[in-house]
């Protein structure tokens, strides 16, 4: 019998040989469409405007247009064969071969500069800046939010979930219930926009874009309690709203979760017996369910990193989504690639620790 | 013998899904929320239907485009608002293709008058966003063309003419129609004005101005440029819906400003009088003349008029400059000859400047919106026509007036003046086909490759489980917006263009959506597989397809459609947010107004109307298939406690 070291050990080569199959999809999707060629066929256009551009002014616009010409398709050339759309004897590289080093590149990282003012400002910088240095940047900004949410999230119902198990049928879990279900029925960013409306343009109480919030993020040292009151005001919008959507799920699933273990013979027996309705709940419910809850927990926190992204680009919080939306209307192909290499990778790691911890809380799992 | 009848296909269809489905329905329609959600389920149904049906041809296409929307006024809440007590302006669309005068011909000048009238009432006094006329299909006649007169008479009794063009057709071929449209900027303004001043009785007051000719025209043309410009706020479309108030205000007199003015010039007058010790030519007369002038001006400030004041100075100016050129013949001091020239310089600067800004008189104009009945008449005349056309009506084919108003429709417009209402009215079908396919495809590949994962094992069950766990690691939302910008970059522009951009998205949705259920079934089909009617099928030499169809299938159906159910709002969520994200398909779904208003920015965020409905749409369709869902699963639920 394999132990669990063996266990989590094949888990991590799966989840690793996933990634690296669905960057390869990518790569392959991006370049046999056709996508990545027209990319790069305007980068390198721009890089060869420049260039001329720095030729005649050097000249001082005494430049033979002939010559101007020759340098142009030079120019080209020597882009082309660097972008690697031609090979050294100018021969045209086809795509099945080009997404390879794509992938290549995208497995190492290697993501480029963006060349978008949009996408810079999210940091902010100015172009070029490295995308690498962008997401590590904005990354962490996504995870405060996210994870704080989350976290709010899961402390109030893991404490209110299992009263309400308890008083199923009652007209508070009737409530309950309603209040899951619709809240199941409202998009997340559509009541991100409706809070920006009332409690933004109306009533002014919060900013209606939470750009302003890298200021004191970046320099929250100088000033600590200040900056933390500054970050509090600007984080509310979104942890409100997320709190009030994901709450509604969270309720429902671990009063769903409690009942059934409630309706266990085991239990039904305690209770028989007469123990005390704490030591019930103590011994005979809450631990059973511990699997099931940190399963879930953890697959939210990994599943909050993408189910975000649109919320927070409402928001303009200068987190990942901001920079997808960025990417997304400035058509910054490389940010939107590498972006999408990161997400999985760090849903990948996430699943991962899921594996892991699975494996730690229920020793089933380790003779599957 | 009945028993030994062929089942007919309609009475196995009654037998096998009918009934079952009977019995569903039935069950749910028991609990409350299965009654809200079949309710709500079937309003879903049919909307989406009548929508599909009534929809316009090209409407998915040309929805975004101004000319499509023209006669709309843009980002303005819906009409209903007004029965909240809000002040509105309606819109209306008139289109008339018959005069409403029978064609005039007057046989001595040839001059042929077709003649549509339009009537527009202002209840309140709030502007319209904007109006036009436009006459379509414009012949001409005899190598005639028209001239295009429209002319209005507001509440008030002035009636003016608003516009008067020639019409220009490229070749006087009777066969080639024209179209004209009025452009609201350009509207004839110095006519309008002249009829407001007549009949409001608006002129500079004589007793300011006084008798002098050059005085009062100034001042007349100073007070028609200080109303133009004011009339035309805030446009000079809506300049026809003011009228004059306060006039008598309008004009102030600002004598008390000419005082400093004045005395400084006595001073200098002064000056020179103290100057002058030795008199050969007889100066002092003039300039005592002169002061006594300014003196008088100085002590009658209150009553003198503006032409009194000007006259007066430059009677006062003639006597300097007399002096002045005697100063200079008879060789007065130099600091005579230089004072006088200063007090003249003095006061001819004075006098341009009276007579450039009018810093006598002020004038500030005062309007108000006049309510009321505008009736307009649209002219359409031929001049010089030497014979009756046998049909004149069919030289135009018709005439459109257009209001837009500052309320319209039930839900208001959004910025490039498309009807909320009508946008998601047409935004249903397209809703719920994005759900139901991405659901009904999912739900069917889930089922089968969970029945055929479990049922068969071994290599099979092992390649459809490592697809399942690739696609379980791979977070769909950043592969749909991968793969939406490639399509939106890639795919060539065409009216198919949003069609497959949404398929691509559902394509995806599916990919992602089965893998869950497939898991499911797998466990569920596993466990069926056990059971004993299943060896004594396979016993009875059953074959698998037979095993699967008729004892499996039944089992896992009513999880799936539980899946399914709730499958489909999370499509049509996605969709939406997608739409939110950036990512333009280009079809009027909810999602997509909700982009528009996002970009859109503050102004978007203003317009209730355009963020709550499309909003209140989505949540209360989800809703529908939550509750759906809901109630399915309770029917669902004893059989999965089976397991």
């Amino acid at each position: 019998m394999p132990g669990a070291g063996y266990y989590i050990a094949r888990r991590g080569v799966v989840l690793l040989v996933s990634y690296v199959a669905i960057i390869i999809i990518i790569a392959a999707i991006l370049e046999l469409s056709g996508y990545a060629t027209q990319i790069y066929q305007a980068v390198i256009n721009e890089l060869v405007r420049a260039d001329v551009d720095a030729l005649v002014k050097a000249r001082q616009g005494q430049v033979d247009p002939a010559y101007i010409q020759e340098y142009r398709q030079n120019r080209t050339i020597e882009y082309m064969k660097q972008y690697g759309l031609i090979d050294e004897n100018g021969n045209p590289v086809p795509s099945y071969v080009r997404m390879w080093k794509l992938a290549f590149n995208a497995l190492t990282f290697n993501f480029g500069k963006t060349k978008e003012d949009l996408v810079a400002m999210v940091v902010p910088t100015m172009p070029p800046a490295s995308i690498t240095y962008i997401i590590s940047v904005v990354l962490p900004r996504t995870i405060i939010v996210v994870t704080v949410g989350e976290l709010i999230v899961i402390a109030i119902a893991l404490l209110v979930g299992p009263r309400i198990a308890y008083r199923h049928g009652t007209f508070l879990d009737r409530v309950v219930v309603a209040y899951a279900a619709l809240t199941s029925a409202i998009p997340l960013w559509w009541l991100a926009m409706l809070f920006i409306r009332v409690f933004g343009y109306q009533l002014g109480w919060f900013p209606t874009s939470l750009r302003g919030v890298t200021t004191p993020l970046n320099n929250f040292w100088s000033n600590p309690a200040q900056n933390f009151v500054t970050i509090l005001w600007y984080i509310t919008p979104p942890l409100t709203v997320f709190t009030v959507i994901s709450l509604g799920g969270w309720l429902y699933g671990i009063r769903a979760m409690v009942l059934r273990i409630v309706r266990e013979d085991y239990v039904m027996v305690a209770k028989a017996k007469g123990l005390p309705e704490r030591d019930i709940t103590r011994k005979y419910v809450m631990r059973p369910s511990l699997a099931p809850i940190l399963t879930n927990v953890i697959l939210a926190l990994a599943g909050t990193l993408g189910g975000m992204i649109i919320t927070e680009s409402v928001f303009d919080w200068p987190g990942m989504g901001t920079l997808y939306y960025a990417a997304i209307t400035t058509g910054d192909a490389e940010t939107i690639v590498a972006l999408f290499v990161i997400y999985v990778g760090v849903y990948l790691i996430a699943r991962f620790i899921l594996e892991i911890l699975y494996v730690l809380v229920d020793p089933r799992v380790r003779v599957r | 013998m009945a028993a030994t009848r062929e089942l007919t296909f309609k009475d196995k269809l009654v037998l096998r899904v009918v009934n079952p489905l009977k019995g569903v329905l039935k069950e749910i329609w028991g609990m409350t929320t299965g009654k809200i959600a079949l309710l709500l389920l079937s309003i879903l149904i049919a909307v989406s239907v009548s929508a599909a049906l009534t929809m316009p041809p090209g409407f998915l296409d040309s929805w975004q485009s101004a000319s499509f929307w023209e006669d709309n006024p843009v980002i303005v809440p819906p009409e209903w608002v007004k029965y909240f007590g809000a002040k509105v302006a309606p819109s209306i669309v008139e289109e008339k293709s018959k005069p409403d005068v029978t064609p005039q011909w007057d046989p001595s000048t040839g001059i042929l008058t077709l003649t549509y009238r339009f009537e527009y009432t202002l209840t309140d006094p709030v502007f319209p966003q904007d109006y036009y006329f436009a006459v379509y299909g414009i012949k001409s006649y005899d190598n005639i063309t028209p001239i295009i007169t429209i002319s209005v008479e507001r509440p008030d009794g002035i009636t003016s003419v608003l516009w008067q063009e020639n019409i220009f057709i490229n070749n006087t071929n009777a066969d080639v129609t024209s179209i004209y449209k009025t452009d609201p900027k350009k509207i004839k303004m110095d006519d309008l004005v002249s009829e407001i001043f007549v009949k409001y009785n608006i002129t500079v007051p004589p007793n300011i101005i006084g008798e002098n000719y050059m005085i009062q025209a100034i001042s007349s043309s100073l007070l028609r440029d200080r109303v133009v410009s004011k009339i035309s706020q805030p446009s000079t479309a809506l300049s026809i819906f003011q009228k004059p108030v306060n006039v008598e205000n309008w004009v102030t007199v600002l004598r008390s400003e000419q005082r400093p003015v004045l005395e400084e010039i006595n001073n200098l007058l002064k000056n020179i009088q103290g100057s002058i010790s030795n008199d050969p030519a007889n100066i002092l007369p003039l300039i005592n003349n002169a002061i006594s002038n300014v003196t008088f001006l100085i002590n009658n400030l209150d009553k003198i008029t503006f032409s009194d004041l000007y006259e007066t100075l430059q009677n006062v100016s003639t006597l300097l400059n007399n002096a002045y050129k005697l100063a200079m013949s008879e060789n007065y001091p130099s600091v005579v000859v230089t004072n006088i020239n200063d007090a003249k310089s003095r006061i001819d600067k004075y006098l341009d400047s009276l007579k450039v800004t009018v810093s006598f008189i002020g004038i500030s104009p005062e309007f108000e919106i006049l309510t009321g009945a505008y009736r307009f008449e649209v002219n359409i005349t031929y001049p010089g026509v030497r014979t009756y056309p046998s049909n004149p009506q069919s030289l135009i084919s018709c005439v459109k007036f257009a209001v837009k108003g500052s309320v319209k429709g039930t839900l208001g417009t959004i910025n490039n003046g498309a009807d909320l209402a009508t946008l998601l009215y047409y935004g249903f079908p397209i809703a719920l086909l994005i759900g139901l396919i991405a659901s009904v495809s999912s739900t069917l590949i889930g089922v089968i490759a969970g029945i055929i994962s479990g049922y068969y094992g071994g290599w099979i069950d092992e390649v459809i489980q490592r697809i399942i766990d690739i696609l379980n690691n791979i977070p769909f939302l950043p592969l749909m917006i991968i793969i939406g910008t490639a399509a939106m970059k890639v795919l060539p522009p065409g009216t198919q263009k949003s069609f497959y951009i949404i398929m691509l998205y559902v394509a995806i949705l599916i990919i992602f959506s089965w893998a869950g259920l497939a898991i499911v079934v797998r466990s569920m089909t596993l466990s069926i597989k056990e059971e004993p009617y299943i060896e004594a099928a396979k016993a009875m030499g059953a074959s698998n397809t037979r095993i699967i169809f008729y004892h499996i299938f039944p089992q896992v159906m009513m999880y799936a459609v539980a899946t399914l159910v709730y499958n489909v709002p999370s499509a049509i969520l996605t969709e939406a947010g997608l739409s939110v994200l950036g990512l333009r398909h280009g079809w009027p779904t909810w999602g997509a107004v909700l982009a528009e208003a996002r970009a859109a920015g503050p102004v978007g965020y203003a317009a209730w109307w355009w963020i709550l409905p499309p909003g209140l749409l989505l949540s209360l369709t989800s809703l529908t298939f939550v509750l759906l869902g809901l109630a399915v699963e309770k029917i669902v639920e004893p059989r999965l406690r089976t397991l």
